[in-house]
């Protein structure tokens, strides 16, 4: 629980969880993976307003293909089930309606973002004393 | 990387474990499966996309072992890199393994039919990325088996023409003693003809010389 409301509601735990166990013991590792999804996320979202504003529904789709992937292997699975959406209306060649959809996936992004940060400072918590 | 992961991509290129080709523009993807691959002891390469994996391959062959393609991929996708490999007698017998996530199983039992070995589903977790391990590593010991097998066939080819070509009287040739310093059954053969023919050149009367 984190930020005074549920993180459940943003991450499923279960699949959060699997993820940490497939990268085996290594916390700094798993930081890593943690980093390296927040920072690509952060560019995918600027390619998909780039790709809105350039009506570009097949850089759109993939954007939304790739942080679809990247959160649902998270466990973020209602921001994967926003960009599963989008990826199918772009898909589908529809670039104008979408730019709302953004807006909405966005918000969820943040919301996944403060959660994983929280994740983040507990782990460099947990590994300041020992190193 | 971690210095773990560092290490054990060291210990790798020192000659155990393949050589795996990640093909996936997916950042986080190419982190986790190099990492459970390096822990497998193998040496792994990436490309961001099918292009780029093809055009290392070429590079490369037949240095790479395992190439594992993911479906989806920007430039060049899985499913055009698979035909590709398959339309390419230097890299059709490449064993190639698909990333796939759970919507695109339409498009595995197309890369299937068209001769990927196998798929791994994503998102990966501890028992898919182990089955992975075992996968590449029993595909490993196949291919290693047919080239000890053909490299078999090559000198045991080459020993026949040897002792086909060889005189009575005449020193065996030095390829012989070559092959014969080999501890597999070819190099048994080698070492009974050496013998045999060192006995016919000593008890002809014209040789006076031992062979080499």
């Amino acid at each position: 629980v984190s930020d005074g409301m549920s993180s459940a509601d943003v991450l499923d735990r279960a699949v959060f969880e699997q993820m940490r166990a497939a990268v085996g013991e290594d916390d700094e590792f798993f930081c890593e993976l943690i980093e390296t999804y927040l920072s690509d996320s952060e560019l995918q979202l600027a390619s998909m307003r780039m790709a809105l504003a350039e009506r570009d529904a097949a850089s759109l789709a993939r954007a939304a293909h790739s942080l679809k992937s990247n959160s649902a292997g998270f466990g973020a699975i209602p921001l994967a089930t926003l960009c599963a959406e989008l990826e199918a209306a772009a898909r589908a060649g529809t670039v104008a309606p979408v730019g709302a959809e953004i807006t909405r996936l966005e918000s969820e992004y943040r919301r996944v973002e403060r959660v994983l940060q929280h994740t983040l400072q507990i782990e460099r918590q947990k590994e300041a004393p020992t190193r | 990387m971690t210095s773990t992961a560092r290490m054990k991509e060291n210990a790798s290129q020192a000659g155990r474990g393949g050589h795996v080709l990640i093909v996936d523009d997916n950042t986080l993807n190419q982190m986790v499966l190099r990492r459970a691959l390096l822990e497998h002891g193998h040496t792994v390469s990436t490309a961001e996309h099918g292009k780029a994996g093809l055009d290392l391959l070429r590079a490369q062959h037949p240095l790479i072992d395992v190439v594992l393609p993911d479906i989806m991929m920007p430039v060049m996708d899985g499913f055009q890199t698979l035909a590709e490999i398959m339309g390419d007698s230097a890299l059709r017998d490449l064993a190639v393994i698909m990333i796939s996530s759970v919507e695109e199983s339409d498009a595995v039992i197309g890369c299937l039919r068209m001769g990927a070995r196998d798929y791994i589903p994503k998102p990966f977790n501890v028992t898919s990325l182990s089955a992975l391990g075992n996968r590449i590593n029993a595909l490993l010991a196949a291919k290693w088996s047919r080239q000890r097998e053909a490299e078999h066939a090559y000198i045991m080819e080459e020993l026949t023409q040897l002792i086909t070509n060889m005189d009575p009287g005449e020193p065996a040739p030095a390829r012989l003693f070559e092959i014969g310093a080999r501890r597999d059954s070819v190099g048994r053969l080698a070492r009974a003809v050496e013998r045999l023919s060192h006995r016919l050149n000593t008890q002809a009367p014209q040789t006076t010389g031992r062979p080499a």
